[in-house]
């Protein structure tokens, strides 16, 4: 970009605190409690994480087994992309209607293939991400 | 009434070594000449810009652009969603001249992409998720599903050879300024006449278990109220321009079937499509200035007589609109 002029390399990281609101919050502090929910909606079925459509609703419990449906090649990324030793993959939860997209622990990306069966690693972390990692259920 | 494609201009360059504000002026004054109407025969201003892209500066650039004073929508999604509203405006009486013009300085992003901003901050972003690893699901999805990865990667080439004359810039991403003139006809005026358009989308990380651009191009293309089946004699074109080179390919399968034009995959996107060559949400207008400036414009006997131009925005190309584009001459 700029050939032979004077840069200085700076990194800028703010901190944001987002709220989450009141689905979210009660989906994330599922998670933290290992359990897995989703939203049910007339219009959008059973959404994870859940989706406000503005209409009643109630949580039903989903997975944690879930079929993998696609994943990002890490032939296709750069180192740092996304985690080491993680693939980026959409996945259908059992119980759920909609896609999720998640982390599937995973050395080995040509082991993963479409309809594989995944399994959620569910912790009882208060400090746990927002979504579960899943892995190969063979391997949990 | 219809909306007609009265002129266009457009640049793209690797790099703008001045900035984009001096090219912003001298495209929207060529597209203007090339309609042959002067900027205050513009009843409106329609911008395609991004202020998360290039910092904020679309409401200055737009007055560059001439928008100061005249009624005015920037429209940062798609070039797609721009050119309907122009459309929309012009058949609504709102508007008989309408400048549509875009830009965006992509170059940068080669160096470091910062669209992970775009996804939540609860879910997509903490897993890494930004559009070059969306697009890379995508590409995984549909060569699992019988995409070939050789004949991606030698469209690939074809596109960046078409624009560029040989390897495209790093990610395609380059900086560009797209301007488009349209003006209200009567429906027995000659001109390129925007026949019919429609959109479909979807969410920026589609909900339903689809990934493939084709099942989206066709719900926009079945979109289309007054499209009538091709005429095996026409000539026909189709030129798609998408945000990675999967949903070209894909829109570029779904439109050859659609029976609406007589144009082959194989003789599609002879402009180069989007990918190769992107500089933000206006890369699409770049493709129809293009076929303004080297097929339509003019009236020789081989120039097609009706086309489609599909613009698939967003980083899975899910953000749809299709142009059915017809050349209608003097009666």
């Amino acid at each position: 970009m700029s050939d032979g002029n004077a840069v200085r390399a700076q990194k800028w990281k703010p901190g944001f605190r987002h709220s989450a609101g009141k689905l979210g919050s009660h989906f994330i502090r599922a998670i933290r409690n290992g359990q897995l929910f989703g939203w049910k909606t007339k219009r959008l079925g059973v959404t994870i994480p859940p989706i406000e459509t503005g209409e009643p609703g109630e949580w039903v419990e989903v997975g944690p087994v879930a079929t993998l449906v696609g994943y990002a090649s890490p032939n296709d990324l750069a180192p740092g992309d996304i985690e080491p030793g993680k693939v980026f993959a959409a996945l259908k939860v059992d119980g759920a209607d909609t896609l999720l997209y998640a982390l599937v622990a995973c050395d080995d990306a040509k082991i993963l293939f479409p309809g594989m069966r995944l399994k959620a690693i569910l912790s009882h972390d208060a400090e746990a991400g927002t979504l579960p990692t899943f892995q190969p259920e063979a391997a949990a | 009434m219809r909306a007609g494609i009265a002129g266009a201009a457009g640049r793209v360059e690797r790099e703008f070594a001045n900035g984009i504000e001096p090219v912003i002026r001298d495209v929207v004054r060529s597209a203007l000449e090339t309609a042959a109407i002067s900027l205050g025969d513009i009843d409106m201003v329609i911008t395609v810009a991004s202020d998360t892209l290039d910092g904020m500066m679309v409401p200055i650039r737009a007055e560059l652009a001439g928008a100061l004073g005249k009624p005015y929508l920037n429209v940062s999604s798609s070039a797609g969603h721009a050119l309907s509203a122009a459309a929309a405006a012009i058949e609504a009486g709102d508007a008989a001249a309408v400048l549509v013009v875009g830009w965006g300085a992509a170059s940068k992003l080669a160096v470091e992409d910062g669209r992970s901003n775009q996804f939540d901050p609860f879910y997509l972003r903490p897993l890494g998720a930004s559009p070059k690893v969306l697009g890379a699901l995508q590409k995984q999805t549909l060569i699992a599903g019988g995409l070939a990865s050789e004949d991606l990667e030698a469209f690939r080439a074809r596109m960046a050879g078409l624009v560029w004359d040989g390897e495209s810039p790093a990610g395609g991403f380059c900086d560009g300024v797209a301007a488009v003139v349209l003006r209200r006809c009567s429906d027995q005026e000659a001109g390129l006449i925007v026949t019919d358009y429609a959109m479909a989308s979807r969410s920026h990380t589609p909900l339903d278990g689809s990934l493939d651009p084709a099942d989206w191009v066709n719900e926009a293309i079945s979109g289309f109220s007054k499209a009538q089946p091709k005429d095996v004699s026409s000539q026909g074109f189709i030129e798609v321009s998408g945000s990675n080179i999967c949903a070209e390919i894909r829109g570029i399968a779904a439109s050859a079937e659609t029976g609406l034009v007589n144009c082959d995959a194989e003789s599609a996107n002879g402009k180069g499509g989007g990918a190769s060559a992107w500089f933000g949400p206006a890369t699409g207008l770049r493709s129809l200035v293009k076929l303004y400036e080297d097929r339509l414009a003019g009236g020789a006997s081989h120039e097609p007589d009706r086309g489609l131009f599909v613009e698939l925005a967003g980083p899975l190309g899910q953000h749809v609109t299709s142009l059915l584009i017809e050349r209608r001459s003097m009666a």
